[in-house]
């Protein structure tokens, strides 16, 4: 399965996740406070910059991240316009986009890994609470092994379905997938108690 | 225990599985991306807390950079947007509907699974993403009513679905229908 994040080994890889998220959770935080259009742009102008470092791949991974973004932009714009407030519609959308600039630049230069071992080492504390994150690492591991396989099987079930006459893929192989899932969910189950179960 | 996490995480890989589907084709023709559905059916099969767990598992992966929205996006800047309030609320509408499957009984499953999802997915969901969204991006009620009324439909005919499929893996499977276990 791919993640988003991008090869490399540039300075931004090189820092630490932990760091990263840290900095990125401080800005956001931050941003919030920053009401002037000038400063705005300063900052979004920042968030460009340190795509640049990374060079013109990364500038082209970033745009195509954001790319969901513009119409939202275009919407959220279109309502201020109607009610000739372009100043607070303008502050909107600046920070909009650098808070999401700066969280897909996190995203692009972390690997999936490390990302996991901080996940997981944030939720340390819960262990005292009595929550099992062993358990949450396993179901981690699962889920990604997991998504491809029902993914084939899905596209399976609407080969099938097209064979018996039907057109696209239509919500009626949802079921069966379903069945099928569980059935093997069930399987998984039985044999992680015979390994010795979850502990 | 080893029965619940798998029935979680499998859960979680189903809702990013809805996701990535090319759209799924409906009776009327219109097509839909049946992520949301997935959330419903999380509620509606697993009940209030393992729902809502695989909904949260789900939306762990999406943050740490795994591609598994609808449209092949993720990672931190998804949750960024004004729109996020529905992956926040994600969680809750599971919640909520699965406590709904939990608390009652003696009606048809199918139809119980369609008023649980319209009370998690729809009421519950927009609940959240509405007020988020008028805060997010400074609009009024009817401006954020007016910018998400064109999902409705879609997701109305999704509850119904939500309780056929529900319905439908009871008969088949009623073990595996853990909020009714």
């Amino acid at each position: 399965m791919l993640a988003i994040s991008l090869a490399g080994t540039s300075w931004a890889h090189g820092m630490r996740v932990g760091a990263k998220l840290a900095a990125l959770a401080l800005v956001s935080i931050s941003l919030f406070w920053v009401d002037s259009p000038l400063l705005l742009i300063l900052v979004l102008g920042c968030v460009v910059a340190l795509y640049a470092t990374l060079g013109a791949g990364a500038l082209r991974q970033g745009v195509i991240l954001m790319r969901p973004i513009f119409w939202v932009v275009a919407i959220i714009m279109a309502f201020h316009a109607v009610r000739g407030e372009f100043g607070s519609g303008g502050v909107i959308i600046l920070r909009l986009l650098a808070l999401v600039g700066l969280a897909n630049f996190v995203t692009l230069t972390s690997r999936l890994t490390d990302m996991i071992d901080v996940f997981l080492w944030m939720l340390t504390p819960l262990k005292h609470l009595g929550v099992n994150t062993g358990a949450i690492g396993l179901a981690l591991g699962m889920v990604m092994r997991f998504t491809p396989v029902f993914i084939a099987r899905a596209k399976q079930l609407g080969q099938s379905w097209r064979a018996r006459g039907g057109t696209k893929i239509s919500w009626r192989i949802i079921l069966p997938l379903f069945i099928t899932v569980v059935d093997d969910a069930d399987h998984v189950a039985e044999s992680l108690r015979a390994r010795g179960g979850v502990k | 225990m080893e029965r619940n996490v798998v029935y979680i995480a499998v859960f979680a890989a189903l809702i990013a599985v809805l996701g990535l589907l090319p759209k799924l084709t409906l009776i009327s023709g219109i097509p839909i991306t049946a992520q949301s559905l997935g959330i419903m059916l999380c509620g509606t099969i697993l009940g209030a807390k393992r729902g809502a767990l695989a909904v949260l598992l789900f939306l762990a992966l999406v943050a740490l950079g795994l591609p598994l929205l609808a449209g092949g996006r993720g990672g931190l800047g998804v949750f960024t947007t004004p729109w996020a309030g529905f992956l926040f609320g994600f969680p809750v509408a599971a919640f909520v509907a699965g406590l709904m499957m939990e608390r009652t009984s003696g009606m048809n499953v199918g139809v119980l699974a369609t008023i649980a999802a319209i009370l998690g997915g729809i009421v519950t969901l927009y609940a959240i993403a509405i007020p988020y969204y008028m805060v997010g991006a400074d609009v009024d009620l009817w401006a954020a009513m007016v910018t998400m009324s064109p999902f409705m439909p879609g997701d109305l005919i999704k509850t119904v679905l939500a309780g056929v499929i529900t319905g439908g893996l009871y008969r088949a499977r009623p073990d595996a229908v853990l909020s009714r276990a």
